[in-house]
């Protein structure tokens, strides 16, 4: 039975797995694109893909392009099956009309 | 951790609209330029044809020339900042659009003998790419492709003797228009 994930759950982290997801598994996205691309700061930004990395729900690959540090971004595998069980256990909250604990 | 339906659902529909958003953004880099670019194009060639039918020739050599560099340089300009990974999808996408041309051309008939539905073949083709690109994108996209391949036919057989005004300004015009849009609210 899917379950919500405690880390995911965090409104944040939430739209950032969602946009990583979106991505195929081979995609990436730069952290600058993802903080524009979801409004946040670069330092809310940071704090909240740490705790994801550290989770090994993301995978950040730092390296430099034309000399400038550029930070890109994927889902690993083990974060896109979190968050599949994550967004099924929320159609479960739906369907079922309950409330998880 | 308690979850009311209200919140789960709340949780959804912040998830779709991220995830609709992410693949605006893979789009939208080159798009909006890509979009006024072959809006101003369709726009002077076909009111060209219009008015200078006897240099339509050269007229659409040269803006289709001029197109495919400027439409190069929108390409290769582009940061890569953001990659779907999702190669596979585009192939086919081409495929689709290859077997689409094909199709359509032996239904359509294209000659130099019959300018309108010469004029409207490559119009309708590249409005095809639009469809594609809108059920996996935007549904925008699928509309605009749809809406300009309807509004082709219409002016065919309503407005012949008019057809290529109709489509330098129903054509030329969406296109400019939908790449505003793009340029405002994918971004």
């Amino acid at each position: 039975m899917p379950e919500l994930d405690n880390i995911i759950h965090q409104p944040a982290r939430l739209r950032i797995m969602a946009a990583l997801v979106a991505l195929s598994p081979e995609g990436e996205i730069d952290f600058s694109t993802l903080g524009r691309l979801l409004k946040l700061t670069d330092g809310n930004l940071g704090a909240h893909l740490m705790t994801l990395e550290e989770a090994g729900y993301i995978k950040a690959e730092k390296l430099f392009i034309n000399r400038k540090p550029r930070t890109k971004l994927r889902a690993t595998h083990r974060g896109r099956a979190r968050f599949q069980d994550h967004v099924e256990a929320l159609r479960e909250i739906i369907q079922g009309g309950g409330v998880e604990e | 951790m308690k979850v009311t339906k209200v919140e789960a659902q709340a949780s959804l529909d912040e998830i779709e609209d991220i995830a609709a958003r992410t693949r605006r953004a893979i789009a939208g880099g080159s798009c909006s330029g890509m979009l006024i670019l072959w809006g101003a194009i369709w726009l002077i060639g076909f009111a060209g044809t219009q008015f200078f039918p006897g240099q339509s020739g050269v007229l659409w050599l040269a803006l289709d020339s001029a197109g495919f560099v400027a439409s190069w340089v929108l390409a290769t300009r582009r940061r890569d900042t953001i990659k779907s990974g999702n190669g596979g999808r585009i192939g086919l996408a081409w495929v689709a659009l290859f077997v689409y041309a094909g199709i359509w051309v032996f239904i359509l008939r294209p000659s130099s003998s019959n300018m309108r539905f010469f004029g409207a073949y490559p119009a309708t083709v590249a409005m095809f790419g639009y469809v594609v690109m809108g059920i996996w994108l935007d549904r925008f996209l699928l509309y605009l492709g749809l809406g300009v391949t309807a509004s082709t036919l219409v002016g065919m057989f309503l407005v012949p003797d008019w057809f290529n005004l109709w489509m330098a300004l129903t054509g030329g015009g969406s296109l400019i228009a939908a790449g505003f849009h793009v340029r405002r609210n994918w971004n």
